[in-house]
């Protein structure tokens, strides 16, 4: 079933919306999930939250990319039970937060942008790049990929995706302070 | 640990470029493409060398030498001689302006001191018709290789070429009385591009005499 038809039925109330989107969508909202939490049943809680959440934003919104709608939503709900300490604890080892600190740590930096401006610039700026480096680093800190899976996905060497993550993230910072970011 | 605001922020980038990184997929190499380039690398090379081989191959099958003008000796003319010298070529001027076919070439012999009349074909008719024009002067016969006639009409078509093998790498060219050849004037020894380009438009075979070094134009 495409991407429309699903949306109609989430517009009909008619909750086969629901199964429909599991069977699509529910590995990858697992996987984003998972990526994060390195926790199984907190991970498929949050996938079911996003069948929750979308529910009850679909209608009226009405997503022109379903794709990345539902993969937003898994995300940040995901980041939300990051935040609590519990899973924090546990995951902070094993997540590379700590590549992204170096370039924004928190908001005493650029406190008057706010996240949506950032996120245009951030756009801009991998929209500029090649479609590998790109998605390299879409992998990496979007989804949360661990440096061995963007390797296997892509078929590139380990040391590769790292080379590849650290220029990316080099020419993030040079951009965004080209932009006026205070970084 | 707080979740670094770049974090956040990423969360509002575009979605076509989420939903792009969900599809990409690596357009992997095929591995029979790095053989192909490998092949047409390797005609490209055998193409180039080809040529060069094959020219190589002919130059040595037909015998083709040339010389280098540092090596080759050339004769002074001693003021004694001056008169045989001068003799000789008046002889040669006269005949080949005849157009004997078996004529070949008229030049003063150092060694024997006799001024040598060379003909293909050595006939008592042929030393009859030469000593018609010689007068008074002696003159030996003996046999040479190609007539001036035929020595002429390939300095010609070389001349009709000059542009090409100009480009190719030929200096210059003149007929040789005294050799009984023409001789070419070519930039390298192994320049067979231009070696094979002469010595095709010699039909006989082995009337170019090819000469590398400096362009002394010393002949005649």
């Amino acid at each position: 079933m495409d991407d429309l038809q699903i949306i109609e039925l989430y517009f009909d109330r008619n909750e086969r919306a629901i199964k429909e989107t599991d069977r699509k969508y529910g590995r990858l909202c697992f996987q984003v999930a998972k990526n994060l939490l390195w926790n199984r049943e907190d991970s498929e809680e949050c996938v079911n939250d996003t069948y929750l959440a979308l529910w009850n934003q679909i209608p009226p919104t009405r997503p022109n990319n379903f794709t990345a709608f539902i993969c937003k939503i898994t995300r940040n709900l995901s980041l939300k039970k990051l935040e609590s300490a519990y899973a924090l604890k546990r995951s902070a080892d094993i997540l590379s937060l700590s590549e992204f600190e170096a370039l924004l740590p928190d908001y005493s930096l650029a406190p008057d942008i706010g996240d949506q401006e950032l996120g245009e610039q951030i756009s801009a700026f991998l929209r500029s790049e090649k479609e590998l480096d790109r998605n390299v680093f879409l992998r990496r800190y979007w989804f949360f990929d661990s440096i061995s899976q963007i390797a296997k996905r892509y078929s590139l060497g380990e040391n590769t995706v790292k080379s590849m993550l650290f220029r990316t993230r080099y020419k993030l910072r040079e951009f965004l302070k080209k932009e006026g970011f205070e970084v | 640990m707080n979740i670094p605001r770049i974090a956040t922020a990423l969360n509002h980038i575009d979605d076509e470029l989420v939903s792009g990184a969900v599809e990409y997929k690596r357009k992997k190499k095929s591995p029979w493409k790095k053989w192909v380039a490998l092949a047409a690398c390797l005609c490209l090379v055998s193409s180039l060398f080809a040529p060069h081989l094959y020219m190589k191959q002919y130059v040595q099958k037909n015998h083709i030498v040339e010389h280098n003008s540092s090596d080759m000796e050339y004769v002074t003319v001693l003021p004694e001689y001056a008169d045989e010298w001068e003799a000789a070529y008046r002889i040669h001027g006269i005949l080949s302006q005849q157009e004997y076919p078996w004529y070949g070439n008229c030049r003063f012999d150092f060694d024997s001191e006799t001024i040598m009349v060379g003909l293909t074909e050595v006939t008592d008719s042929n030393k009859q018709a030469v000593l018609a024009h010689t007068a008074d002067t002696p003159v030996a016969f003996y046999q040479c290789e190609y007539s001036y006639q035929y020595l002429q009409q390939l300095y010609n078509k070389l001349e009709g070429k000059r542009a090409e093998l100009s480009f190719l790498g030929v200096a210059w060219f003149a007929v040789s009385a005294t050799k009984n050849r023409v001789c070419v004037c070519i930039d390298n020894p192994k320049n067979y591009l231009a070696i094979c380009a002469a010595s095709m438009l010699d039909s006989q075979g082995g009337a170019i005499e090819f000469i590398t070094g400096e362009a002394v134009y010393l002949i005649e």
